[in-house]
């Protein structure tokens, strides 16, 4: 990766997410595609964008992001995250911004595991009087 | 489930090792292969010419011999170690070491945690510089440590001590150094009126290089009023 003004690690869910930021036109990459092309999805493709939506708009930076793990819903969030956090390292005034929106925090929401004499995580079996 | 299970069970006489389905497993090139009586093994799609004997390679309805067992055993237990380590990033960020320790609490062997480590790495996810960084930034938002502080915290933590420094004494150069240390005076003095010559032992013992504190407490004492 050529020189490049900020990085930033997202988490969501299973889903990492490395994001660079470089000085451009706003042009976004997911894993090797367009954004557009990655996310299907008009909310998750939304959410990628929204810690530029509140700081310093679409078109300044190209933004290369390598993600891995989860679904498409938990790649956008850590997407988010990332690209909060290198726009932090880039430019620490953004940080007011991205933290009164939440986009810094690591959303510790996991799925919980299944417990036995359950169906589910909370589910349990269909209850019999007799 | 240790992959010695897997040998014991596979390689007795009555275990049946016939293949009963080989499939893609998600992205990556991660191939699943299930064998008749239950037992399924991950390999890579690039490793199946080493660990397969046969022209065919991993074709359905075909019995794995013995030769195969074994390295497609350990592939397995590598790329499930690389699963391993890739869950525990996505919580948190991780030095190497911390994880390779992490990996072998989970009964993983040296050198498959080894093996996972060195791919994480090469795909750029776990970096000792990064997490350095990543936590000092984090350590001096909320606490005013002194340089030697935040470089044992790093060595704790596993980090090299070369490169900690380096990260260290990047972010924190002589005069933050100088303002996190008039900001723990400014505090202590505020508490309690203080010993200065215990509250200068303190410091130092936080890590604070003595010639620094004894030049900024005189000069509170100088500006208290006799």
């Amino acid at each position: 990766m050529s020189a490049y003004l900020g990085f930033g690690t997202g988490r969501r869910k299973t889903a990492i997410a490395r994001v660079y930021l470089q000085q451009g036109s706003g042009k976004v990459s997911i894993n090797g595609k367009d954004a557009d092309g990655y996310f299907v999805n008009p909310s998750e493709l939304s959410k990628v964008y929204q810690p530029l939506d509140v700081t310093v708009g679409r078109n300044q930076y190209d933004i290369t992001i390598n993600v891995r793990g989860g679904g498409p819903s938990g790649q956008a969030g850590a997407c988010r995250m990332g690209l909060a956090r290198a726009l932090i390292t880039h430019d620490e005034t953004n940080r007011s911004a991205l933290k009164a929106n939440g986009f810094l925090t690591r959303d510790p929401r996991m799925v919980e595991r299944k417990k036995y004499g359950q169906r589910g995580a909370r589910r349990k079996f269909q209850f019999s009087k007799r | 489930m240790d992959s010695g299970e897997h040998e014991e069970s596979s390689s007795s006489p009555n275990a049946d090792r016939i293949i009963s389905s080989v499939k893609l497993q998600g992205p990556g090139g991660v191939m699943k292969l299930t064998l008749r009586d239950g037992p399924s093994f991950f390999f890579r799609d690039e490793e199946a010419p080493d660990i397969f004997s046969s022209e065919d390679g991993p074709v359905e309805g075909r019995r794995l011999s013995d030769e195969e067992l074994k390295p497609l055993s350990r592939a397995d237990t590598r790329i499930r170690a690389e699963k391993t380590a890739y869950d525990l990033l996505a919580r948190r960020d991780h030095s190497r070491r911390q994880m390779e320790m992490k990996l072998l609490s989970r009964g993983f062997s040296k050198d498959a945690a080894s093996a996972a480590c060195d791919r994480i790495e090469r795909a750029g996810y776990l970096s000792d510089r990064l997490f350095a960084e990543q936590w000092v930034e984090s350590r001096l938002r909320k606490r005013s440590d002194s340089r030697l502080a935040l470089i044992a915290g790093l060595e704790k933590r596993g980090v090299a001590r070369s490169l900690a420094e380096s990260v260290v004494f990047a972010k924190v150069d002589q005069t933050r150094e100088e303002e996190n240390l008039r900001g723990e005076i400014e505090k202590n003095l505020r508490r309690k009126a203080e010993n200065y010559f215990k509250l200068s032992n303190r410091l130092v013992a936080r890590g604070y290089p003595r010639p620094l504190v004894v030049r900024i407490l005189k000069e509170y004492r100088q500006d208290e009023p006799e």
